[in-house]
């Protein structure tokens, strides 16, 4: 039997009898080793150096910066803002999850640690509206995975190390996307809350509560301010910012708003280390499943096969953004970009695709990723948040979907509005 | 082909690395009459350059380019090529690594860490480019907060030269320099160009203070697996890949340098006795700190010099 | 008094290390940012250190995810089961996934032995790796352990539900 095959059948067999997901597919790649022929020890050093980069420890720190912020009241500001801009709508509680996470996604790079932060407050709430508990998961996990591509963003890091790429001008690049992204997932949330009902029970717009609430929420606001203004002062870099995040939630918490409690802040550090230890931990299996992937020449049969198309490179494009999306149901976001960057950038470039653009268009296909099961890390964020099951969540995902489908193929046929920003800002880049 | 052997780098498609790579897959498989396969993997997609030794160690990945300083934590000796102008001229260079001291090196290296060194491939040097000014002097590089990786020999070095060094990961590197966190850094020529750095900093200075080469290396379970005509193959296509290399990156450095005045950076050759008698005392002191065998290596490398 | 610490110990130990993980982590990357900001110095032991934490805290947290029973598994197949089929499978599936630990266990400790017997020194920090990297056996023992203590729990409890 061929290595990817048994691999795939040891994953979902060992699945679906109940094994935790990182462990499953730690079992399929001691099967791929093991066909493969190299030593087993693979899978001992790659459980250590999967972790060995710093720019992953954004992960776990915007993880705690996103626990303090909430439990500091920073998030509830934040949700007020958006609460007296959206909340008179059907579906507000709902709307405002998603322009909250839009907010926050300015001041996080990781998506999971978006879902989290601002689903442990508007989930509860859509909850006490009666929303359905998979559909209170599913806006979380689909709006949150905006925290990797509204920038900063670990994603754009990973894939400007990998492409070679300036790591600001693909921030810029991400910023109208990512907010494309977010207005579409309000309209997607809107739809689905009137067919069924669920809230519209907040006050009607208008300015004078709005700018209420922005002025009890400036250091809510300023938060964005101070991490994106850092990055491009030079004060700070991408990788270091979460950790000034984490500084700015317990000053804003202690000094400012004095909601945080020393058991609050316990209690931030416990749900961060639950959080990397069952979600994070991942990422040491699925380093060596991505090597294997490497060794079975994979990434090279793709790659020749979508060569064949290139008089058509949006068929390239939609071709790639396919396969991105299945191999992001079963690989996490951070091999998956390492791994096929180096395969399919080459391709796309020598067809004239714009490398900061092929950048959004990657995260956002993998974006998916976080979306879709066996292994979508929003989606098990968010389950846990909603008290539900990974599959339920599952399914009440697919409608919020559509949105990054929508924006997948507006960049394939479209590369002003991405573009234009940073040209704007650094001038026409020399390709 | 009866043996397959995967071949990774960390570099991209197109750099120094792939041309080293690429003419060795050639030459391997020519003089194996096709009994060797060998895939070439870029761009950390086998490993990083972090973790590639011990993966060779364990018989994980057959083959490698990794920059010598990233020897430098499984095989501390390395870090005497990493000394600042511890070469003296291309003819010194040439003297030492395919001399007595070169091979005496890497079966050192083999003995101890059970890799195979097969060849040093080219031997470059890093340029000094930076957003602040002009370098013509030694004097002009004070205070300017240089961008070194996490090597000790590289910060002191910066130290002596009497600029700030601050190690910062790579990936960070870029931004850094962009939004004045770090002013300056040092890199290839071909890596300055591929990198874009011209786009936005203004300085370049041809200082050619620390030597960097991109050694090929094999792990013993790979060895293993070939017979003895093969062993004699794969030796012989990695020698010749290597001088290839050289021969290729030598012209094309001179053509990297005019590449780069064309687009917008000022190119200054700097008087280098300054930085050359800081560098001695450099050497000295890092030697100073080491072991014998550290000690010795470096006194082979400067007779060679005679 | 002993056995009441003994429980202490036992309940938040895993906690404990993570948290101070955690703190380290956020503490010497913020005095990266100060030292290079206010004073134009590095401290090239800061990045290391905050990347060693972040690693010790993944590892430990796995461990504290057994305890807490936080580690993510699809029920959508299993819950369909009958129920002693339902044990079964879940039984199953967790002498698998402590097969895979104990396979763990034992790679490790051979990357351990080649770590014990060759040079692999950190470049920040200047310490020998293998110090560092025995986190990963060390955590991988504390997860069987947690593991047996689920079923022990669960076997004294003799409750209906599965030891999940
Ligand atoms: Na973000
Ligand atoms: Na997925």
């Amino acid at each position: 039997m061929n290595g990817p095959t048994a691999m795939a059948l040891v994953f979902v067999f060992t699945m679906l009898i109940g094994v935790p997901i990182p462990f499953a597919a730690g079992l399929a790649t001691v099967a791929g080793i093991w066909i493969a022929d190299i030593p087993l020890t693979l899978l001992a050093q790659s459980a250590y150096t999967a972790f060995d980069a710093f720019p992953l420890t954004t992960i776990p720190m915007f993880v705690l910066a996103g626990a303090l912020m909430e439990k500091g009241g920073m998030s509830e500001h934040l949700i007020s803002i958006a609460r007296r801009l959206v909340g008179a709508y059907k579906g507000g509680i709902g709307l405002v999850t998603v322009v909250s996470c839009m907010f926050f996604a300015a001041l996080s790079g990781s998506g999971p640690a978006t879902t989290a932060a601002i689903g442990s407050i508007t989930i509860p709430a859509m909850l006490k509206e009666n929303y359905k508990a998979r559909f209170a998961g599913a806006i979380t996990a689909a709006a949150g995975a905006l925290g990797s591509m509204i920038p900063p963003s670990n994603l754009l890091i990973i894939y400007g190390l990998v492409a070679e790429q300036s790591i600001p001008r693909l921030f810029l690049a991400g910023i109208v996307p990512g907010l494309t992204l977010g207005v579409l997932l309000m309209l997607v949330t809107y739809l689905i809350a009137r067919k069924n009902n669920y809230g519209g029970t907040g006050e009607p717009f208008s300015w004078r509560p709005l700018m209420g609430a922005i002025w009890e929420g400036k250091w809510a606001i300023g938060a964005p301010v101070l991490i994106l203004g850092g990055i491009y002062a030079g004060i700070f870099t991408p990788s270091e910012a979460a950790a000034v995040a984490v500084f700015y939630a317990l000053f804003v918490g202690l000094v400012i708003y004095r909601q945080l409690t020393v058991k609050d802040i316990f209690h931030a550090i416990r749900f961060t280390a639950l959080m990397i230890g069952s979600v994070l931990f991942i990422l040491g299996v699925t380093k060596a499943f991505g090597q294997l992937v490497t060794l079975y020449d994979i990434p090279e049969s793709v790659s020749f096969l979508f060569g064949a198309f290139s008089e058509h490179p949006w068929l390239v494009l939609l071709l790639i953004a396919v396969f991105y999306i299945f191999v992001g149901m079963w690989l996490e976001s951070i091999p998956q970009i390492i791994i096929f960057t180096a395969v399919f950038l080459p391709l796309v470039t020598s067809l004239g695709v714009d490398p900061i653009l092929f950048g959004i268009f990657t995260v956002v296909a993998c974006e998916v990723g976080f979306l879709t099961p066996p292994i979508g890390v929003n989606l098990f964020v968010a389950s846990k948040i909603a008290r539900t099951s990974v599959e339920q969540v599952s399914i009440g995902v697919l409608p919020m979907l559509i949105p990054y489908f929508v924006v997948i193929v507006l960049l394939v046929f479209f590369e002003d509005w991405v573009l234009f920003l940073p040209n704007l800002a650094f001038g026409i880049s020399s390709h | 082909a009866d043996v397959t052997l995967n071949l990774g780098y960390a570099a991209a498609e197109g750099s120094s690395y792939s041309i080293l790579a690429d003419k060795f897959e050639e030459l391997t498989e020519k003089y194996s009459n096709g009994s060797i396969d060998v895939k070439v993997r870029c761009c950390t997609q086998l490993a990083t350059e972090d973790e590639a030794f011990k993966s060779m160690q364990l018989g994980i990945v057959d083959m490698y380019i990794i920059t010598n300083n990233n020897i430098s934590p499984h095989f501390p000796l390395m870090d005497a090529f990493v000394l600042p102008y511890i070469f003296q001229s291309a003819e010194h260079t040439r003297k030492v690594i395919q001399g007595p001291v070169g091979e005496a090196f890497a079966n050192k290296l083999q003995q101890d860490s059970g890799v195979h060194l097969l060849t040093f491939g080219h031997v470059g040097h890093r340029d000094f480019y930076n957003t602040e000014r002009p370098i013509n002097s030694f004097e002009d590089m004070a205070g300017i907060k240089v961008r070194v990786p996490k090597n000790e020999v590289m910060i002191k070095t910066f130290d002596a030269f009497g600029a700030a060094p601050l190690p910062l990961s790579w990936s960070d590197t870029p931004t850094a320099l962009q939004t004045g966190t770090v002013q300056g850094a040092d890199n290839g020529t071909s890596f300055i160009k591929s990198q874009k750095f011209y786009e936005f900093v203004p300085n370049l200075a041809i200082l050619e203070h620390f030597s960097y080469f991109s050694p090929l290396f094999a792990s013993s379970r790979a060895i293993g697996k070939l017979d003895d005509e093969q062993k004699k193959a794969l030796f012989k296509a990695a020698q010749e890949a290597g001088e290839y290399q050289s021969t290729v990156m030598a012209k094309d450095i001179a053509e990297t340098r005019a590449f780069l005045a064309e687009n917008g950076m000022q190119v200054t050759y700097p008087d280098k006795a300054g930085f050359i008698a800081a560098s001695l005392r450099v050497q000295d002191e890092v030697a100073a700190e080491k072991d014998d065998a550290f000690r010795t290596l470096i006194s082979d490398i400067r007779a060679a010099a005679q | 008094m002993l056995r009441k610490y003994l429980a202490l110990i036992e309940n938040h130990f895993e906690e404990v290390i993570c948290g101070l993980c955690l703190t380290l982590m956020a503490g010497c990357i913020m005095t990266q940012v100060l030292l290079r900001f206010l004073f134009s110095s590095a401290a090239p032991w800061a990045e290391e250190l905050a990347v060693y934490c972040m690693i010790y805290a993944v590892y430990i947290g796995a461990s504290m995810a057994i305890k807490e029973r936080a580690h993510i598994r699809i029920l959508l197949l299993v819950n369909r089961f009958p129920k002693n089929i339902r044990l079964v499978s879940i039984l199953l599936a967790d002498i698998l996934w402590l097969g895979f630990l104990v396979l763990m266990i034992i790679q490790t400790s051979i990357y351990m032995q080649l770590l014990f017997s060759t040079t692999f020194i950190s470049p920040g920090l200047g310490i020998d790796q293998k110090w560092l990297q025995l986190v990963v056996p060390i955590s991988l023992v504390l997860m069987v352990l947690r593991m047996a203590q689920v079923y022990y729990r669960w076997w004294h409890n003799d409750n209906q539900e599965l030891p999940l």
